[in-house]
């Protein structure tokens, strides 16, 4: 006859069962609860590595491919901490999508737009949501976009970009920027020749101001900058329009543009501030980036100078 | 006899002049943001509020409490630098022609600390300050501190300004604001510090996203970037410690720099601001 389990034995098995389930079916039972966590612990990983910010952006277009396009897929049965979740990864994406991987930066937009519009229908969007997809659009000047967004939460209090707006955008792949005018902002083209040499040099840190500094007290090399075709360029991912205005207040000899749109400056390095991009015949042929130590000065040095001797020839 | 300090004077100069003056809803001191990180000296005896993104120079906003009113845009505009904290740097200045406005540039004392020649000037500074106040403040004597910026102050009594003293801090203080991050947060938030001679030069604020206002206020204290809880977009108010901080921030000024980080390579071989998602570059990004 067999004996009957005592309690203790029922109580320690259904136990047992309980942790198994927990700990491993839990996931499959509700969908995909803990992948959000996973993603972003992938997300972050990638985000503070020690790659270039170009290298981040691929990073991200491969997870995103990987995972994140498949769970876009399924908004409406995901749990309102992922979507949040998701949400904040593809803002990650899009931010390092300016750094060179521009291409990608409308998927993310797309998927940003459709993870806020899951978060309205649920009537969960946060502010700082829609803020930041707002922020998302202005950067990629898709101002059509935005004043709908605009209209669709008239209780929130946007932040006021709209000196970036203009009527109509110029075509891709013609590089073009803001510059202060009349109290405002107005697109100019820049004066890149399509043959001979000039720079492009990425500002927008203090680190920049201070090459500007530099350049200035050095005779020399603000001879050659003077002589040299030049363009002081911050990156369209900048909304802050006083980066701009303080800039001109305090280099008025070498006036800045903001960049209407990253991609349509090809060639341009706009992953770290400041960067010295030399051009010859609408061709990136020398990067330097910062201006600290007396070896970039020189190389630059250098760099202008054979440029001069060709321009004389 | 009332003493005044830092707050009380930013206070004094924020109710009786500068709103007088018109201080548009962004903050725009007649037409100057304060964006830019204006700090307030007293050197000369005059209130001037100085540009962190200007290299520490300073244009004079008041010639005094009694002037009252702000005057910027270069009128012998010479003053301490400020937000340059590093010693030994001695003393030079720098003439910039054909600038509106025009600026002297004058950098720090060789030292900053008590006991130094600095403290002197900021001595002199505040003494010079209280012999202008007007009739109604002419009660009030200043502190030595009240010579310098918040965040000057803040940056300089920061108990952590590199790597390994963090590092130490850590080690013997398991109960640290930066604990209270859990354990996931804490190990990101630790990787994204970037230090520059001067202390915390970035810091990634997506970790300190949703915590309690006085809880990131204390975190940041630690490097002395407490002025900078405002780049945390999404901070809780719900207690009376979370209302004092918010109360503090309103003050101070808003965030710039948002999305990059200092990166100071040793050796001087180039030093950059690096694009990065969520970073808050600080004004201690400085190699000099």
């Amino acid at each position: 006859m067999k004996n009957r389990p005592d309690s203790r034995t029922c109580r320690s098995g259904a136990l047992w069962v309980l942790s198994f389930l927990a700990f491993y079916a839990s996931p499959v039972l509700s969908g995909v609860r803990h992948s959000g966590d996973v993603l972003w612990a992938e997300v972050s990983s990638i985000r503070l590595s020690a790659i270039t910010p170009k290298e981040k952006s691929l990073a991200l277009k491969r997870l995103y491919k990987r995972s994140l396009a498949e769970w876009i897929a399924s908004l409406e049965l995901q749990q309102e901490a992922d979507l949040r979740m998701l949400f904040r990864m593809l803002k990650t994406s899009s931010f390092f999508a300016q750094a060179g991987d521009y291409d990608a930066r409308s998927l993310y937009l797309h998927g940003m737009r459709d993870v806020l519009k899951e978060l309205r229908r649920r009537n969960i969007a946060a502010e700082s949501e829609v803020q930041a997809y707002y922020e998302a659009l202005i950067t990629a000047r898709d101002f059509v976009a935005s004043a709908e967004l605009r209209q669709a939460y008239p209780k929130d209090d946007f932040y006021d970009y709209r000196h970036f707006e203009v009527t109509t955008a110029p075509g891709p792949g013609h590089p073009m920027g803001y510059v202060e005018h009349d109290g405002g902002l107005s697109l100019v083209e820049p004066t890149t020749p399509a043959k001979g040499a000039y720079v492009v040099v990425v500002i927008g840190c203090h680190f920049a101001e201070d090459a500007a500094s530099k350049v200035l007290r050095d005779a020399e090399l603000a001879g050659m900058f003077n002589k040299s075709n030049v363009t002081w360029l911050i990156s369209g991912a900048e909304l802050d329009r006083e980066v701009l205005t303080e800039w001109n207040r305090r280099f008025p000899m070498f006036p800045a543009m903001i960049a209407f749109d990253n991609a349509a400056w090809k060639g341009v390095d706009f992953t770290a501030s400041p960067t010295f991009n030399v051009f010859r015949d609408g061709k990136v042929v020398e990067s330097i980036s910062g201006l600290d130590s007396a070896e970039n000065v020189e190389r630059l040095r250098r760099i202008l100078a054979s440029h001069d001797e060709e321009a004389e020839k | 006899m009332r003493v005044l300090g830092t707050t009380e004077v930013w206070r004094y100069v924020t109710r009786r002049r500068v709103e007088q003056s018109g201080l548009d809803r962004f903050g725009n001191v007649g037409g100057w943001s304060r964006r830019w990180s204006q700090r307030i000296t007293t050197e000369g005896g005059g209130l001037r509020f100085c540009s962190e993104t200007a290299q520490g120079r300073c244009t004079l906003a008041a010639r005094s409490f009694k002037d009252g009113l702000l005057r910027h845009g270069g009128r012998s505009p010479v003053g301490i630098d400020v937000v340059r904290l590093h010693p030994g740097e001695g003393r030079y200045s720098d003439h910039f022609p054909g600038t509106t406005p025009t600026f002297r540039y004058v950098r720090h004392q060789p030292t900053f600390f008590p006991g130094s020649h600095m403290k002197k000037i900021i001595l002199a500074g505040a003494f010079a300050l209280a012999l202008s106040f007007d009739a109604c403040a002419s009660s009030y004597q200043l502190q030595n501190e009240a010579a310098a910026s918040e965040e000057v102050l803040d940056a300089i009594s920061a108990p952590i300004r590199t790597r390994a003293q963090l590092d130490a801090y850590l080690a013997v203080t398991p109960n640290s604001p930066i604990h209270r991050l859990g354990e996931a947060k804490m190990k990101t938030f630790l990787a994204s510090l970037m230090f520059s001679p001067r202390g915390l030069g970035s810091y990634s604020s997506v970790e300190l996203e949703g915590m309690h206002s006085s809880e990131v206020y204390s975190i940041l204290a630690l490097f002395g970037l407490q002025t900078t809880t405002r780049a945390v977009r999404t901070r809780r108010a719900t207690t009376e410690d979370d209302n004092r901080v918010e109360r503090r921030l309103r003050r101070s000024l808003p965030p710039t720099r948002g999305g990059a980080a200092c990166l100071v390579h040793k050796g001087g071989s180039s030093h950059v601001c690096e694009r990065l998602e969520g970073a808050v570059c600080s004004y201690l990004c400085r190699t000099h």
